[in-house]
């Protein structure tokens, strides 16, 4: 079954056993980050907040794109997902 | 051609506008700015020029003290002062009634704004405003600000970047510990260490150990620099009205008036829509201007007075309290193998974020790297307190500190391997399909193309004679940011149109949005009647910064104007009496797919809309997932007096990448601008603290920004890789400038004396220190 990848910064290593590059099965980022959390418990805290809301400055770029939509971004069974900080600028 | 002001030869024997094509009708022409009339005759209102009936003026009590308990705050004899009318503190804001600062929630956060924008029960800063005043002129306001009695309790202060991560260092937030990922990028792990670190950052790939082993040259320097401000030449103002029916509406200087709204809504703890905010125009703002600093004091105090309320800031003012861009420290060791090709690289950053967490650190951490292939890497960030006033954005924050950094090495790489600086830079350059620091892929984009329009432009080997001279060249990189923008269009009886959108116009933006929604229309700029509308008028805008404005606010317009298509061509169906889908649309003329010598002009439609079914109007919005990012490149020609120091530009181009230019004069100037201000950050500017914090060179005398007297044309070449993620190709250009002037100035130092500048600024004074020169000595030792 193809999964979508996701890349995990090198201080969330952590909770995947030093591993960079995941595979997590999922049709949105909310259902990717429930499945990550399964697999990988503690994780969901570090990007998720009580509110349902990504954590202050950080979201997820699916297919190298910033994603817009939050947790209902949708994701494809290719998708290739990093977990990076919100830039803003000047 | 002599330059009459300073003597020096121009290279150039006319003033030449660039040569320029464009395939489009509009976009890539260069018509006048819609608003240039106004503000060239003076005309245009700015924030400082509100002026009505009843208006009270506003001053600021600041703390003499950079780290200070406020135990007592007496304003008794100041409200005895006749036409002293208020007068409030931090604490009656009335969201410090129900929320304490949280230091790890910092983007938005309003409790935190309300903080920085009064204090409650500790000054973090010299230049903390601890008290707000309102009276019927300026002067009463200020005596009223002479008369209030603050009793401080004062604390050790940690004022040095360096002094501020040390274990014995005093803390500024007692109770803050270093988070690992930070709160920039969620809560990660809480290493449970009390520190002035606010967070840690890393970036890492591949095998650094085995990229250095493989190297056969490798250099590893240390850098410093200083604070230095957006220099916006207009101070912050906002006059506030607070009306009967509990609404206010607040006239201001700002980049992000739906931010000023959301702001002062969260610190009253109003609802949103009672408030209204009108943008001025701005002078300039950099990034500096998104923060809200006078807003909720004004607001506040025109609902305890019930007269308007205005406030500005004077210029040491927003030297001492409005967000400056982060002092950095950074190590940097990089290694290449013989061929030339980067093989490993090892960065340490560590950015001043001021009194409350989140400085750039994250966006250098990003982009110091990205212009090259990399595969063994290591990048740590720390987000570093100290008592100084809270750090503001600046033009592709965080970028142009790195690359001071990484230029400088990779330049060094490149002579060590007797390799010429643009063959290096052009084999690790990145393209499509490379990674950044973070993992994510590039798309298309012009690094290449940049390095090769440099290589192959005519300064790049033009001679460069006599002592004391010399040439240098570095590249940056800047991700752009798209955010989400509203615009309303509408068209009128005579054909033209009004385009209405939420984004302040800083550098030529109104122009460069109502052209995409032009040649979408088939009209022509002239026929576009932009405006900037209030939050009441327009959907919500992020703000006009992150290179974002052109690029989405004309996505929103864009979408807007295929709505106006769609709308005019039914209505031209409606006339000829067929189907929409029989009437087709070509360079502003509506054609009768049935009966082609049937045919209605745009303006001639617009004239008949009334009569026919009524007026077409159409807004959208964007929120464009791709906002494309961009390269830019610098050849600099410098001239180093070896008596005093001093550093003369000579001949300057700047290369970049823009995608599709939309109006190039504007994108020419964007340019020009932040390369202007990226010599000034190179050579003069800094921020002169005493030990106590206090900053001595408050003024734009002593604080020395590069004028037009002082600096030859700066040259541009706008290379243009089109950008998949907009209709008309642009990417973002306004930050990315300011990115590689420092470095590039550096290594022309280099070419020129033999010395390698790693502390910023490269002023007179750190010149002759380098070269050993003292005092008392006449040559260098």
């Amino acid at each position: 079954m193809l999964m979508a990848t996701v890349w995990i910064p090198s201080l969330l290593q952590q909770f995947t056993n030093a591993e960079e590059i995941v595979s997590i099965q999922g049709k949105t980022i909310r259902q990717i980050i429930h499945n990550l959390d399964i697999k990988y418990p503690g994780i969901k805290d570090v990007l998720i907040d009580e509110h349902d809301n990504f954590k202050d400055g950080i979201t997820l770029a699916v297919d190298g794109a910033i994603n817009q939509l939050g947790l209902v971004e949708p994701v494809s069974e290719s998708s290739e997902i990093h977990i990076v900080q919100a830039i803003s600028g000047g | 051609m002599k330059n009459k002001s300073n003597g020096r030869s121009s290279h150039v024997e006319k003033l030449e506008v660039h040569p320029y094509t464009t395939k489009y009708k509009v976009i890539g022409t260069r018509p006048i700015r819609h608003d240039g009339l106004a503000k060239v005759t003076g005309q245009a209102r700015y924030g400082a020029d509100i002026n009505m009936p009843g208006l009270l003026h506003s001053k600021l009590l600041r703390s003499p003290h950079a780290h200070a308990n406020i135990v007592k705050i007496d304003t008794s004899r100041a409200l005895k002062i006749e036409g002293v009318k208020a007068i409030i503190t931090g604490t009656d804001f009335p969201i410090t009634k129900h929320q304490n600062i949280n230091l790890t929630e910092v983007l938005g956060n309003a409790r935190n704004q309300a903080e920085n924008v009064l204090a409650t029960n500790k000054v973090l800063f010299k230049g903390h405003a601890v008290a707000a005043v309102a009276a019927t002129t300026p002067q009463i306001a200020q005596e009223a600000i002479n008369n209030i009695d603050v009793e401080y309790e004062i604390l050790p202060s940690a004022i040095d970047l360096k002094e501020a991560m040390s274990d014995n260092a005093p803390l500024v937030h007692e109770n803050m510990t270093t988070l690992e990922l930070g709160s920039r990028f969620g809560k990660g792990t809480d290493t449970g260490v009390k520190s002035n670190i606010s967070s840690h950052l890393q970036f890492k790939g591949g095998d650094l150990e085995k990229g250095f082993k493989e190297s056969s040259v490798i250099v590893e320097r240390e850098y410093s620099t200083k604070s230095v401000h957006q220099g916006y030449i207009e101070p912050q103002a906002s006059t506030a009205q607070w009306h009967a029916d509990n609404t206010v509406t607040i006239w201001t200087s700002t980049q992000h008036h739906f931010g000023v709204r959301g702001a002062t809504a969260a610190i009253l703890e109003i609802p949103e829509h009672v408030v209204t905010v009108i943008p001025m125009e701005i002078g300039g703002g950099f990034g500096g201007k998104i923060p809200v600093y006078l807003d909720p004091i004004c607001a506040l105090l025109s609902k305890k007075t019930g007269s308007p309320v205005k406030a500005v800031l004077s210029r040491k003012e927003v030297f001492e309290s409005a967000g400056p861009t982060s002092g950095s420290y950074m190590w940097v060791k990089m290694g290449a193998d013989e061929k030339g090709y980067v093989t490993a690289a090892h960065l340490y950053l560590a950015y001043e974020a001021g009194a409350f967490p989140r400085s750039p650190v994250g966006s250098g951490a990003v982009t110091a790297l990205t212009p090259y292939k990399v595969d063994n890497f290591l990048v740590d960030a720390y987000d570093v307190i100290v008592n100084k006033t809270k750090v503001s954005a600046y033009r592709a924050p965080g970028s142009p500190q790195a690359a001071f950094a990484i230029e400088t090495v990779i330049d060094e790489l490149a002579e060590k391997l007797n390799i010429d600086k643009l063959d290096f830079r052009l084999q690790n350059a990145v393209k499509e399909g490379d990674r950044m620091p973070n993992g994510i892929p590039l798309q298309r984009v012009g690094c290449i193309e940049v390095e090769q329009a440099m290589q192959s432009h005519p300064h790049y080997n033009a001679p460069l004679s006599g002592p004391n001279k010399g040439r240098g060249v570095a590249i940056g990189y800047w991700g752009n940011f798209g955010g989400q923008s509203s615009a309303t269009l509408a068209v009128n009886s005579n054909g033209t149109v009004n385009v209405i959108t939420g984004s302040v116009d800083i550098g030529g933006t109104r122009p460069a949005v109502a052209m995409q929604a032009a040649e979408v229309l088939g009209l022509t700029a002239e026929d576009m009647i932009p405006t900037v509308g209030d939050t009441n008028s327009v959907g919500y805008t992020d703000p006009t910064g992150g290179s974002r404005t052109a690029f989405t606010t004309g996505i929103a317009a864009i979408n807007a104007a295929r709505k106006i298509l769609n709308q005019m061509s039914d209505r031209a169906a409606l006339l000829w009496e067929i189907d929409s889908s029989d009437v087709e649309f070509t360079d502003g003329v509506f054609i009768n797919g049935n009966d082609k010598k049937l045919h209605l002009t745009f303006k001639e439609l617009a004239g008949k809309l009334l009569k026919t079914g009524g007026p077409i109007s159409a807004s959208a919005s964007a929120s464009p997932r791709n906002e494309g990012v961009t390269f830019c490149g610098n050849i600099v020609d410098v001239e180093v007096d070896p008596e005093t120091g001093k550093v003369d530009i000579l001949r300057y181009t700047a290369f970049q990448d823009v995608g599709q230019a939309a109006h190039p004069s504007y994108v020419e100037g964007q340019m020009q601008g932040g390369t202007v201000q990226g010599i000034g950050w190179a050579l003069n500017e800094e921020y002169f603290l005493s030990d106590d914090g206090t900053m001595l060179n408050s003024s734009f005398l002593d604080y020395r920004m590069p004028t037009s007297l002082d600096l030859p044309m700066i040259d541009t070449v706008l290379v243009e890789v089109p950008h998949a993620g907009h209709p008309f190709g642009l990417r973002g250009v306004g930050e990315v400038p300011i990115v590689p002037p420092m470095a590039a100035i550096s290594n022309a130092i280099y070419s020129a004396t033999g010395i390698r500048m790693t502390r910023l600024p490269m002023s007179p004074g750190a010149i002759l220190e380098a070269l050993g020169i003292t005092e008392t000595s006449k040559s260098p030792q």
